[in-house]
């Protein structure tokens, strides 16, 4: 499995397409999709059966059992897929595995059982019957042993069981051991041990016995082996099934998160063109606000220049914007409605995400972003989508924000308009400096001064929600006139930072001390 | 004395799942769990059989003779893994194939056409262990039987199975006085009990549950360790109770017990989800007088303790004990009388452990039941 890249716009618009009219489907049919469900949430593992019928070997009956499993979903699969007339695309219908499954399981009804049956041999029944016979004659036999030895031991012994005699019971050990019924079988300090002596019938019994369960053995092996035989001239279909049911299982997984999105099919350029995004979210981060009570707001953005630059305050969501993103396009690429209302954009060769909590072991966290920036750089020639969250944010601030300032450039002059870059910085010289668009997080919501207005300061976390609530994070067009917010200082009260401080860093930002 | 047969115990129970445990070798556990497959199937239970990981040699150490197999009936349903079934696997009828593979391969689950003998082989994890025993009854097991031992005693986690059997003997000890004692240690360790106040226990589940070493700070007044009656009170709620749950960042106490207690100051309870060890415990009872820590683990085989526990130790799930085997005869030879071990271990654990536990020698047929509480004997 591969994502799909330029030049194969079409295939991944016929792919995506399937998609959409698969999630329609699942809306008038919901039924027939958790059939589907159920079969393919019991499925087994066939490549190792499948891997030994290629070797020539004899399958085991586990291993058997797994196939026979495979042609029993088949068996169910395959009309719930013809019944209504939902669009599956042919590389998800297994072909029918009817005669393995009338094969492995000969006259079984309700859930799968495998097991080497009479039916497979004509001897083997007449084998394993005949055992079975000796095997009761030499119960009877057995048992006319444990009645006489019940006049002695008080009770009746198992047939091959051992009971001990209290020694202090001298009379009846000494009975026992006159009896032909019984063998001593062990001496301890306070016990006789006996066991019931096989009559020279009930050997001959045992002796059956063995030689029959040899016989049974053999023929089993006979069996897995002629039935191996006779798996390996459907291996292909097999396997082709196998195959259908992993595509069938990786579409629906698709088709229930487009579902779950609402997902739509997006437009793509064969082109170089802009990058459009509305109502885009990212899933675990939507779940994750909504889990606690808050209310997620979906991304839009319109980027139509080859590098653009986000900035915004911290807990403004930059890190977040780029993710949503990278993991729209992504997905879209691999094949999967992406979480948004509305996308556009071009095929890209790779996509770079580099989140603020980049590292390598044995490099500062500086040197392993120049290291990642150095194999980044090296791949202008294709076409990327490269998102950068803070680059040189760890070193000295006005050499960091040279260096970043740089390798945009170096980017904007040489990857031309095959890629697209997305920045983002607390600098908020950068976007003027290299004269690319300004986007910026909307920020705290005018007049929020912090927790203090609203109600009675809290403890952390609930001054955290007064932030997630307050914090506007779409992302804005900067026009010439725009604001520079200052939201650094009210995030850093509201977190709970001594208000002297707070007061001295006014002071500081009044001055233009820095 | 009551004449019962350990199989009526079981069935009288109730119980859907039994543990076998077995203090050592040679402990006479196949033969309790042959003897009880073979019982309860022809008292037309379906039985289900399954081990938790590998119960060692198949040949007794010392004499080199085999030991005893397990022989399910036929009907019986098993679990084992697919590389010990070798020939038995064409007596059974297979129904299901685990995907996970372990030491041994995957998972193998069928029902006994043909009573043969068998090697059991299972997982080890509890968690793993209870799914096991789910899938068996979903089959149609009725009673499932658990093969385990003191070093694979998850077998008899209250979360893996409803009751358990100890199987103890001549192999476990110098003498019956040192058996019995053992066993009625062991016994004394699976009655702990649950505390008895229900904030405790509801605010020590939820740390369980999420996997963290907790403690249970007192609010005022109640800062003593144990477990007082209280009287009965609102929903447990961290603000308007009697504790205060404080986790901490470890999910083990092992090998940190001492880091670890450091920050117990102002707890009544240390609440530890895994292992709790013996230096753990005698760290809390070596704390200064009214600053001792009493300890709540989630079931009695967290506890991995060879002495008394030196401060009161508490569970969030009991176990129950439904009898005591005991074989009288060791690998080695040694032998007893079965009578007096029989005796000997039972009145060990009413004395140490203050419990009336049923004991049987399942191979002579000796057996020993003072005042069996909990079970109608018919």
């Amino acid at each position: 499995m591969e994502p799909r890249g330029p030049g194969q716009e079409e295939e991944l618009r016929t792919e995506l397409k399937a998609i959409s009219s698969l999630v329609g489907a699942m809306r008038a049919y919901p039924d027939v999709f958790s059939r589907l469900d159920n079969i393919l949430g019991t499925l087994k593992d066939p490549s190792h059966a499948i891997n030994l019928l290629d070797e020539g070997k004899t399958l085991t009956p586990p291993e058997i059992f797994v196939l026979a499993h495979l042609a029993f979903s088949v068996g169910r699969l395959r009309p719930v897929m013809a019944e209504p007339p939902v669009p599956w695309p042919q590389r998800t219908i297994p072909p029918s595995l009817e005669a393995v499954e009338k094969r492995l399981l000969p006259g079984f009804s309700g859930q799968p059982v495998f097991y080497v049956s009479d039916s497979y041999h004509p001897e083997l029944s007449r084998v394993r019957a005949e055992r079975k016979a000796k095997e009761r004659a030499w119960r009877a036999e057995m048992t006319k042993e444990a009645i006489a030895a019940e006049r002695v031991l008080g009770r009746r012994p198992g047939l091959r069981e051992e009971v001990a005699i209290r020694k202090t019971n001298a009379a009846a050990i000494e009975q026992a051991r006159l009896m032909p019924e019984l063998g001593e079988t062990r001496e301890t300090l306070t016990h006789v041990h006996f066991k019931l002596k096989a009559t020279r019938e009930a050997l001959r019994l045992e002796r059956e016995m063995s030689r029959l369960r040899q016989k049974e053995t053999a023929l089993e092996g006979e069996v897995l082996s002629a039935l191996s035989t006779e798996l390996r001239e459907w291996r292909d279909q097999l396997e082709k099934a196998a195959w259908a049911l992993g595509e069938l299982d990786y579409l629906l997984r698709k088709v229930q998160l487009a579902y779950r999105w609402d997902a739509r099919e997006p437009v793509i350029n064969r082109e170089p063109g802009p990058l459009i995004l509305d109502g885009a979210f990212h899933p675990r981060l939507r779940d994750e606000v909504e889990g606690r009570g808050g209310r997620y707001q979906p991304l839009s953005l319109s980027i139509d220049s080859p590098v653009s630059v986000v900035t915004g305050p911290n807990m403004g969501g930059k890190t977040a914007s780029l993710a949503t993103v990278g993991l729209c396009v992504s997905l879209a690429q691999w094949g999967f409605l992406p979480p948004c209302s509305r996308m556009e954009f071009s095929l890209y060769d790779y996509v770079y995400f580099q989140p603020e909590t980049f590292g390598k072991p044995g490099l500062s966290s500086f040197a392993a972003e120049l290291v990642a920036m150095r194999d980044l750089l090296s791949r202008v020639d294709e076409r990327g989508l490269i998102l950068l969250d803070e680059v040189g944010r760890g070193t000295n601030p006005a050499q960091g924000m040279a260096l970043y300032a740089a390798i945009l450039d170096y980017l904007r002059r040489n990857s031309g308009d095959r890629s697209t870059v997305i920045a983002s910085t607390h600098y908020h010289g950068l976007a003027s400096a290299l004269d690319v668009p300004h986007w910026q997080v909307a920020g705290l919501r005018a007049g929020a001064r912090g927790p203090e207005e609203d109600e009675a300061l809290g403890d952390g976390p609930k001054n955290l929600d007064w932030l997630y609530r307050h914090m506007d994070y779409r992302l804005l067009k900067v026009g010439p006139d725009t604001p520079v917010p200052q939201d650094a200082l009210t995030v850093a009260r509201v977190l709970g930072l001594d208000d002297e401080i707070i007061r001295r860093a006014e002071d500081f930002v009044t001055k233009g001390a820095f | 004395m009551i004449s019962l047969d350990l199989a009526d115990l079981v069935v009288a129970a109730g119980a859907k799942s039994v543990a076998i445990v077995g203090t050592a070798k040679n402990v006479g556990k196949t033969v309790t769990m042959n003897y009880l497959a073979s019982k309860l199937s022809e008292r037309g239970h379906v039985v289900g059989l399954v081990s938790s990981g590998r119960d060692g040699e198949t040949t007794d150490s010392f004499t080199g003779e085999p030991k005893p197999s397990v022989i399910p009936p036929e009907g019986t349903w098993i679990a084992t893994a697919e590389g010990v079934l070798g020939e038995a696997a064409g007596s059974l009828e297979i129904a299901d194939v685990f995907e996970k593979a372990g030491l041994f391969g995957r998972l193998v689950l069928g029902r006994v056409r043909d009573a043969a003998p068998l090697e059991l082989v299972g997982p080890q994890s509890a968690k793993e262990l209870a799914t096991v025993v789910g899938r068996l009854h979903e089959y149609g097991a009725q009673v499932v039987l658990v093969d385990g031992a003191l070093d694979r005693v998850a077998a008899a986690s209250p979360f893996v199975t409803g009751a358990v059997i100890l199987s103890t003997g001549a192999a476990a000890g110098a003498d019956p006085t040192l058996v019995a004692r053992s066993a009625a240690f062991i016994v004394k360790v699976w009655s702990l009990r649950r505390p008895d106040d229900p904030e405790v226990l509801a605010l020590a589940s939820e740390a369980i549950d999420e996997g963290h070493v907790a403690f249970l700070d007192g609010l005022s007044g109640s800062a003593s360790p144990g477990c007082s009656r209280g009287s009965p009170r609102e929903a447990p709620g961290r603000k308007t109770s009697r504790y205060v749950l404080r986790r901490t960042a470890f999910g083990t106490v092992l090998g940190r017990e001492e880091e670890v207690l450091s920050q117990a100051k102002g707890a009544s309870f240390i609440v530890v989800p895994g292992a709790v060890s013996e230096t753990l415990l005698s760290g809390a009872g070596g704390r200064p007088e009214g600053d001792r820590l009493a300890v709540i683990t989630k079931d009695p085989t967290n506890l991995f303790i060879r002495s008394e526990p030196e401060v009161p130790v508490y569970v969030t799930r009991e176990m129950r004990l439904l009898a005591i085997t005991v074989n009288p005869v060791s690998g080695r030879g040694m032998s007893y009388d079965p009578a007096e071990m029989v005796a000997e271990v039972s009145r060990e654990v009413l004395r140490s452990a203050g419990k009336s536990v049923p004991v049987f020698d399942v191979v002579s047929g000796e057996q020993e039941i003072r005042e069996v509480r909990d079970v109608v004997v018919g």
